[in-house]
């Protein structure tokens, strides 16, 4: 078990800069989750930490060693792959042994840890079969296991469920947070899905275009969003964000053809500022007495809830309702209650985060 | 119905002209020198194990035995297909996963190599060979035939198509260069290989000028070589021995073509399904 430190890590290739420096602290026993579109620098930073690709700049520290020059088996770390990776003329136990065995451990070690890994992981009944005999969900445990039988200081984990279906993929993504549970290992979690960021996190770094976005619990960044690209990665469906103004006295936003909103506090400082003003589907509710007026357009039902797709003066947004049957029709006009406290404002063009 | 008549009546009649040359020489070998004066009997004879005999052993008047040259055959065709095997999956991993310098250059050189007709390099080789005073062994019959870019090419390609990640999964687990490949692309590749290996064995067996260029020494004489001095010899007799003549043509066919079966299930697979 150990820490990792990156410090202003970053990465070129030729001409283009991959990764702008970085610097991240994980504590001891974390679960750090790196998310973001595809070709935002997550995977990269990882093969880094691994050890499979080299920084132009910065260091790794790896409980409080720097690691830069060491080959990624020096590392004392293990990861899991997307495709699993599993050697396929191997079977499991070979699989599960392989780095044991390059490490000359002694038999009776290699198979008390086989042993374990498997127990752990249920794998023991399929030990002597080829990955190609295993279906998806017990090759990715496979995986799991050869990671963790080497006892490694630090887990990295490089989109390992996005080549599972749907269910299997929510059923693995408990079992790898409960193998966190048990084991306590540092670990590292690369992924594009929000949802996966945001159950597994213990702290989530929000990564885009090669540069941290924002990193803090997941709860931190759902609330508080530090700029419209996170805002809208994060939540299903993703925050509302609509063009508007700040009053010239700073104390409403105003969205075109809409009724002004007041903030919370006054801002003079924003005072007639073009701003972009961030509202999650649950933040609007209706209500009769409401002070903004929608016109439904599509509504679809997901059975405990109902998402409204509904016009706000010449924009679009989403409302999330917590109900089963709609009382409303499409076509239907609609009154609708925004809490003040609900509002999040960006800067119109650079999109960071505004005291609202 | 009629449609799978026709067919297989077409697959019958390519079958049996394909088949009728392998009859005549089987009708040859098992008859008696006299037998095949000026006409070819149309049932075999009793004669094709007195021939074999007589061919295995002795072989004909001026001629090594047909097992000696059988057995250079042998050492030529495992030499030639096991040397470029080995070559070749050298050089394929060295292409694919290390990085040094002008390593595109050195493949479209193997590459390019595909173009020229073995028959064009042989006066310079003939003359290296001779220089190193190799003419008449072993070694000169193998040695300069063990290049190959077409197998050098299709091992590339299937080292290529392997998953990045296993590489990646090899190096957390500690494998070095060589590790990786004697513990993960080799095994893997075994199929590509075992396909390689039947053409290159029947490419080796079948070689004719190079080992007619370079051994004199009768001692080196290799079966399908020797073949055109056994029908000399066999020819300049009173009475022309035909029948043993056939009789090592027949024996010269069978370890391609137990080869080629044997392996016939890897050889198909290795061909067709590159991926995997």
């Amino acid at each position: 078990m150990a820490t990792l430190e990156l410090h202003e890590v970053c990465k070129r290739f030729g001409a283009t800069m991959v990764l702008t420096p970085t610097s991240l602290q994980v504590a001891d026993g974390e679960f750090v989750v790196l998310v973001g579109p595809s070709g935002c620098g997550k995977s990269t930073l990882l093969r880094m930490i691994a050890g499979l690709e080299s920084p132009s700049g910065g260091e790794i520290r790896i409980g409080g060693r720097c690691v830069n020059a060491q080959e990624p088996s020096a590392r004392d770390i293990a990861m899991v792959f997307q495709n699993y990776a599993l050697y396929p003329h191997m079977s499991v136990f070979d699989n599960l042994s392989y780095a044991l065995k390059l490490r000359k451990l002694e038999k009776a070690e290699i198979a008390r840890r086989v042993d374990w890994a498997a127990e752990l992981l249920g794998l023991q009944p399929l030990l002597a079969r080829k990955p190609a005999e295993l279906s998806g969900g017990q090759r990715q445990r496979v995986a799991m296991g050869r990671a963790i039988v080497r006892e490694p200081q630090l887990f990295l984990f490089d989109e390992p469920l996005s080549n599972l279906d749907a269910r299997l993929r929510n059923h693995m993504r408990v079992e790898i947070k409960q193998l966190h549970r048990r084991l306590g290992t540092t670990t590292v979690y690369v992924t594009h899905d929000q949802v996966e960021a945001m159950t597994l996190a213990q702290r989530m770094v929000v990564m885009n275009h090669g540069r941290i976005e924002q990193v803090g619990t997941p709860e931190e960044v759902y609330a508080q969003p530090a700029s419209t690209f996170v805002a809208g990665f994060l939540g299903a469906p993703p925050m509302n964000l609509l063009a508007a103004r700040v009053s010239a006295e700073g104390t409403h936003v105003l969205v075109e053809d809409l009724a002004p909103l007041p903030l919370s506090a006054p801002q003079p400082a924003l005072a007639g500022r073009a701003v972009t003003l961030g509202l999650r589907p649950e933040a609007l509710l209706p209500d009769v007495d409401g002070c903004w007026t929608v016109t439904l357009n599509l509504i679809e039902s997901l059975g405990g809830e109902m998402l409204l797709h509904a016009g706000v003066g010449k924009q679009a947004c989403v409302l999330r309702i917590a109900t089963t049957t709609s009382p409303w029709r499409e076509g239907d006009t609609l009154r609708v209650n925004v809490a003040s406290t609900a509002l999040h404002l960006f800067d119109a063009d650079s999109g960071q985060r505004l005291p609202s | 119905m009629k449609r799978q008549w026709l067919r297989r009546s077409v697959l019958l009649l390519l079958a049996l002209l394909l088949a009728l040359p392998l009859y005549a020489a089987l009708i040859a070998a098992s008859h008696a020198p006299g037998d095949l004066l000026g006409r070819l009997p149309w049932l075999p004879g009793n004669r094709l194990l007195h021939n074999l005999h007589t061919v295995l052993d002795a072989g004909l008047p001026g001629s090594p035995s047909v097992l000696r040259m059988l057995g250079n055959s042998l050492v030529m065709a495992l030499g030639i297909a096991l040397g470029k095997l080995t070559l070749a999956t050298l050089s394929a991993y060295a292409v694919v996963y290390f990085r040094f310098p002008l390593r595109r250059t050195a493949f479209v050189l193997i590459l390019s190599s595909l173009m020229l007709p073995l028959e064009v390099r042989f006066y310079p080789t003939f003359q290296v060979s001779a220089g190193l005073h190799l003419l008449n062994s072993y070694g000169v019959l193998i040695v300069p035939l063990i290049a190959s870019a077409t197998a050098t090419f299709l091992l590339r390609q299937f080292f290529a198509s392997m998953p990045p990640s296993l590489l990646d999964a090899a190096r957390m687990d500690g494998a070095g260069p060589l590790q990786f490949f004697l513990h993960s692309a080799l095994p893997l590749a075994r199929t590509p290989l075992a396909a390689l290996f039947v053409l290159e064995f029947v490419y080796g067996w079948n070689q004719y000028l190079w080992p007619l260029l370079t051994t004199t020494d009768a001692r080196y004489a290799t079966v399908v070589m020797g073949m055109q001095g056994l029908i000399n010899a066999g020819t300049s007799f009173a009475l022309p021995r035909w029948d043993l003549v056939m009789t090592t043509a027949l024996l010269a066919l069978l370890p391609p073509l137990l080869v080629l079966l044997l392996a016939q299930r890897w050889f198909i697979r290795g061909l067709t399904d590159i991926e995997k």
